[in-house]
């Protein structure tokens, strides 16, 4: 199975995305965890510490490099007239092996992209072809495979989710981030996506909830309430499962988890929550 | 002056966009205001509808050496484009944007330079532009920020938001922007906390839930003139002048 979780920025993506990460994980699935952001930090949400996050290497900015260190040095032929490729095209399976990271509860961890010096050349073009590459030909048949975006409606075209996937689009009880999930449908839409789901984050009384499923009729809503843990999480650069384990939020996203309903079934192993 | 307004998605940098429009038109300056977002806000903010396609046909033109193709129209100048195809907010403001992705065909590439090329040459006496850029660092990253007299770079006060801000400042330091560092949504301490992870701030905007409820009603148009973020640009706006009037002194 595979997921997409999109949204204004701010809305609460990445925390949403890191929750049901490790929900899912926890309950023995396999979960592979992709960072599309070219400002990577789901690491943080995922609870590896905002240190060792600062420090992972993304697929994007290390294919730049081995091409680079490979022009170098072009001379280096094999014997009988070939060179050997030290970046020849690896399958996704073989890129989140190789570079994958293990986070909290066994989630793997991988970055498409980071943006960090600007003479590494078109590095955010990278960093969205990288989040096609790796999302359209991952096998997520006996696995769960989640994937955090960047903000706005731009990446998600990029990711190109499909028929048998599950589109989270995340806002906010705002006009503003109202207005951008209205257009991630209509993306979501063009592009046949076979289940696209509301999560109306920070939903702070019935009025909010109100106000996210009148604007964005014909389209189920999740509702996640308006939460200090989150917010004291992000701050302290943790994990809310690592802070405080429990609260509205973090129950109503193991909620969402565990709804069968939604989540298409992995064919063999998959328990689900 | 031309204010770039840059950082992580949601630390405010659309409020702080309309809120130093407002700030600078309030002053008897013109205004225009400039969404480079492919997602509506700044519109939504300033209190007019979001519109998709951003400009008319007349106004571009396919061009082989504009980015994907399409450029402003030739033989129409920076201050002409904002005259014909800018909205009039009020007596003071204009807006201009480059369009919202609203299928899965992206068809805001083919009035994205023209857009640059408007906030890169327009350049008008009584006139301050002030332009929003998308969350992040990819399109600081590209360039879209150059043009700026200041680009101020938003920041809450959480590692993530950090992380955004250092690598967009990277990007910034890269084209010589002048930079400065706006702490967003501000309680007591995160000023501190910022400086120590970054250096120097230029401005703190406190969180206000003035801000917060006319962004739940849905424009700032709302905000009452006592608003504590307000008085905050107010201060900012005073700041950004006169760093930028030093930086032209220094240029001289």
């Amino acid at each position: 199975m595979k997921i997409v979780v999109t949204g204004k920025g701010g809305v609460g993506k990445t925390t949403i995305a890191a929750i049901l990460a490790r929900t899912f994980a926890r309950a023995e699935n396999e979960v592979v965890a992709i960072d599309a952001d070219p400002n990577p930090n789901l690491g943080i949400a995922l609870g590896l510490g905002v240190d060792e996050t600062a420090q992972l290497d993304a697929i994007a900015n290390r294919l730049m490099r081995e091409k680079a260190a490979h022009s170098e040095h072009e001379h280096s032929h094999n014997g009988d007239g070939t060179h050997s490729h030290p970046h020849r095209h690896k399958t996704p399976d073989e890129i989140v092996e190789e570079m994958g990271v293990t986070a909290p509860d066994g989630v793997r961890l991988v970055l498409t992209g980071s943006i960090e010096r600007p003479a590494d050349g078109c590095m955010c073009c990278g960093s969205h072809a990288t989040t096609r590459h790796i999302f359209a030909e991952i096998d997520a048949r006996d696995r769960i495979v989640i994937a955090d975006l960047e903000a706005g409606n731009n990446d998600l075209i990029w990711a190109y989710p499909k028929a048998g996937d599950v589109v989270l689009v995340v806002t906010e009880p705002y006009r503003k981030s109202i207005e951008v999930a209205r257009r991630a449908l209509n993306v979501c839409r063009d592009l046949e996506v076979g289940r696209v789901l509301i999560v109306a984050n920070r939903v702070a009384d019935a009025t909010d909830g109100d106000l996210v499923r009148r604007s964005l009729p014909d389209v189920q809503v999740v509702e996640i309430p308006d939460d200090p843990v989150l917010q004291q999480a992000d701050r302290a650069g943790k994990s809310p499962l690592d802070t405080e384990g429990d609260s509205g939020a973090i129950r109503a996203i193991r909620e969402l988890a565990s709804r069968r309903s939604i989540w298409s079934q992995p064919s063999t192993s998959g328990r689900l929550v | 002056m031309k204010l770039a307004i840059t950082g992580k998605g949601g630390a405010g940098k659309t409020a702080l966009a309309a809120l130093c429009t407002r700030v600078l038109a309030e002053r008897g300056r013109s205004v225009l205001a400039v969404d480079l977002d492919r997602s509506p806000g700044l519109a939504v903010s300033l209190g007019i509808d979001p519109v998709d396609i951003a400009l008319p046909d007349e106004a571009i033109e396919e061009r082989a050496d504009a980015l994907y193709g399409w450029g402003l129209a030739s033989g129409v100048t920076a201050a002409e484009a904002v005259a014909r195809f800018g909205t009039r907010v009020s007596e003071a403001v204009t807006f201009v944007g480059q369009g919202n992705i609203n299928s899965a065909r992206n068809h805001t590439k083919e009035y994205v330079s023209a857009v640059r090329a408007i906030v890169e040459e327009f350049d008008e006496p009584g006139w301050d532009v002030v332009v929003d850029l998308e969350a992040g660092p990819s399109t600081p990253f590209q360039g879209y920020a150059a043009f700026a007299s200041l680009a101020l770079v938003c920041i809450e006060a959480t590692p993530a938001s950090v992380f955004a801000a250092r690598r967009i400042i990277s990007t910034l330091d890269y084209t010589g922007t002048p930079t400065g560092i706006v702490v967003t949504k501000g309680r007591q301490g995160d000023a501190e906390w910022v400086a120590a992870e970054l250096g120097p701030v230029l401005a703190t905007i406190p969180f206000d839930v003035e801000v917060r409820t006319a962004e739940q009603q849905g424009s700032l148009t709302t905000l009452g003139d006592g608003s504590d973020a307000l008085h905050a640009v107010r201060l900012l706006c005073n700041v950004a002048e006169t760093t930028v009037r030093g930086d032209e002194m220094m240029a001289r």
